[in-house]
């Protein structure tokens, strides 16, 4: 019983980090565009794809094609952002949220019409790996290291390069920001590409472990929402704890309430974090 | 070095700027001085490229600024200092500074710096803290170093004394004097008339937004008109 309550235990570390990799990326646009993308879960779901056709096409191993999928969607983000988003950058939320909800829609109809509602798997074999006699999914081992390494890796372009910091002071202050000689609106386009490329990698790691159909990244945005909440909007350690949390969340309720309850368990905890610290763990209060 | 012809400034229908002109030479130490809601800000503000006009000319070393985006404004020398400083509080002082020379290169970024620590010592205490935990008067210095950081050829400053002791605004009018000395054309909008009639050797007056009146400081500090409406005597 206790190894069993163990190996949850890291299952829900595991797959927690993953969860933080793609908040971070909605966090980030958030952050510095003020937008929600209610599609980012589409992003997840295609990189998932890619993955998968990569693979079963061209026999590319998924964790090659992070090599494809990042920049590829890297460009489809920065490319709707200069398009479409740009055009609502000051507009109402509500037209802003009909933009990216509308984006949502898109990607996912053009997902059943391409590939239709099968679900499908990448069927590859991973060696069992077992930790002081614990049993760990291999998959997830890996899309958890992968997801940290990039979770770090984006850490340190947003603190060590000019680029990086320029874009932490248009998320805290665009007007100050342009003042100072930063092309807002180029980071604007940054920080939407790196944050749909963040969704794609995490996608990625996903689709080593997890079922593959159009509409699977609705379960993950709305797990993403309920961790920016959760840990502060616009908060980088924020929604890094936030997933680890929800991860074990998660976990643990699908052992003691049942897999079935686990996503109404989060929702639970995300109507007691508006309920009660609305501002999040991590949360800086009002956005000016 | 920078002039101003007939500018019409207007935030949605409601028009806050009449027909302003101005002139600043370079070298020179300008002021504009006038009450709250005049329109001084907004001036600064305009050519620093945050507002359109709706008409006139903003022409600075001969090229037309208006127009162009603030970020491109900034690489032709002109630089504000927003009101309320406006400093990146989660980012360290060497990262505020950093991005005020985002337009500088990068060999040159870090003697910049130094020569800003030289300046002012205490940023150099300081580089690893968060700007937000400043005092008011260290904050007002990054403010002004931040804004120095891009080699500015025009130092527009709005309001810098807001909100600071006497003590410290002093010390910040004397600064700003030594950056003028140093070769650094000055735009100053202050509420502070007298201290600010004191340092600078043009000053113009704006109310309502109009531009009433303009001279020679020492002129406009014995005119009877000023000395009521903005000296108190």
């Amino acid at each position: 019983m206790i190894q069993h309550l163990l190996e949850v235990f890291i299952e829900g570390i595991l797959i927690g980090g993953i969860f933080a990799l793609f908040t971070l990326g909605l966090n980030m646009i958030y952050g510095v565009l003020e937008i929600i993308n209610f599609a980012h879960g589409e992003f997840i779901m295609l990189g998932m794809y890619i993955a998968y056709w990569l693979f079963v096409l061209m026999g590319l191993h998924p964790l090659l094609s992070l090599a494809i999928v990042f920049p590829l969607l890297f460009f489809a983000g920065a490319a709707f952002e200069r398009v479409v988003i740009e055009k609502v950058i000051k507009a109402h939320i509500f037209i802003q949220t009909f933009i990216t909800f509308g984006l949502l829609l898109l990607l996912q109809n053009l997902a059943y019409f391409f590939w239709s509602a099968d679900y499908r798997a990448i069927r590859i074999h991973f060696p069992l790996i077992s930790i002081g006699g614990l049993h760990v999914s291999t998959p997830r081992l890996i899309g958890f290291i992968g997801s940290i390494v990039t979770i770090i890796i984006l850490h340190l372009f947003l603190t060590k390069t000019k680029v990086g910091t320029g874009i932490r002071a248009v998320d805290e202050n665009p007007v100050a920001a342009e003042l100072m000689g930063i092309n807002v609106k180029r980071m604007r386009l940054i920080t939407f590409g790196l944050g749909t490329g963040l969704a794609g990698v995490a996608g990625v790691f996903i689709s080593l472990f997890y079922y593959i159909y159009p509409t699977v990244g609705f379960i993950f945005i709305l797990l993403a929402f309920i961790i920016v909440v959760l840990g502060g909007m616009g908060s980088f350690i924020g929604s890094l704890v936030g997933g680890l949390i929800i991860g074990e969340l998660e976990s643990l309720s699908a052992l003691f309430v049942g897999p079935q309850w686990k996503e109404a368990v989060a929702m639970i905890v995300f109507i007691l974090i508006l309920l009660f610290k609305p501002t999040g763990i991590f949360g800086m209060g009002e956005r000016k | 070095m920078l002039g101003i012809k007939n500018l019409d400034v207007k935030y949605g229908d409601v028009q806050v700027l009449w027909d302003v002109s101005l002139r600043v030479d370079e070298n020179e130490f300008v002021a504009i001085i006038g009450a709250n809601g005049a329109g001084k800000s907004t001036l600064l503000k305009t050519i620093a490229g945050l507002i359109g006009p709706s008409d006139g000319e903003i022409l600075f070393l001969g090229e037309k600024l208006n127009g162009l985006p603030p970020h491109r404004i900034v690489r032709r020398g002109v630089s504000l200092i927003p009101e309320r400083r406006e400093l990146f509080g989660n980012l360290t002082v060497y990262e505020n500074l950093l991005m005020g020379g985002y337009t500088v290169s990068k060999n040159e970024i870090e003697d910049r710096a130094e020569w800003i620590y030289n300046y002012f010592p205490i940023l150099r205490e300081r580089r690893n803290q968060l700007a937000r935990t400043l005092s008011g008067g260290e904050q007002q210095m990054l403010a002004i170093a931040r804004g120095l950081m891009s080699k500015p050829k025009l130092l527009m400053l709005d309001e810098p004394s807001l909100g600071l002791a006497p003590k410290i605004s002093s010390e910040l009018f004397r600064l700003i004097e030594k950056l003028n000395s140093e070769g650094i054309t000055i735009l100053l909008v202050e509420q502070n008339v007298k201290k600010t009639l004191k340092i600078a050797t043009r000053a113009y007056v704006l109310e309502n937004g109009r531009m009433i009146m303009e001279g020679e400081s020492e002129d406009l500090l014995r005119n009877e008109n000023i000395r009521k409406a903005y000296l108190g005597i």
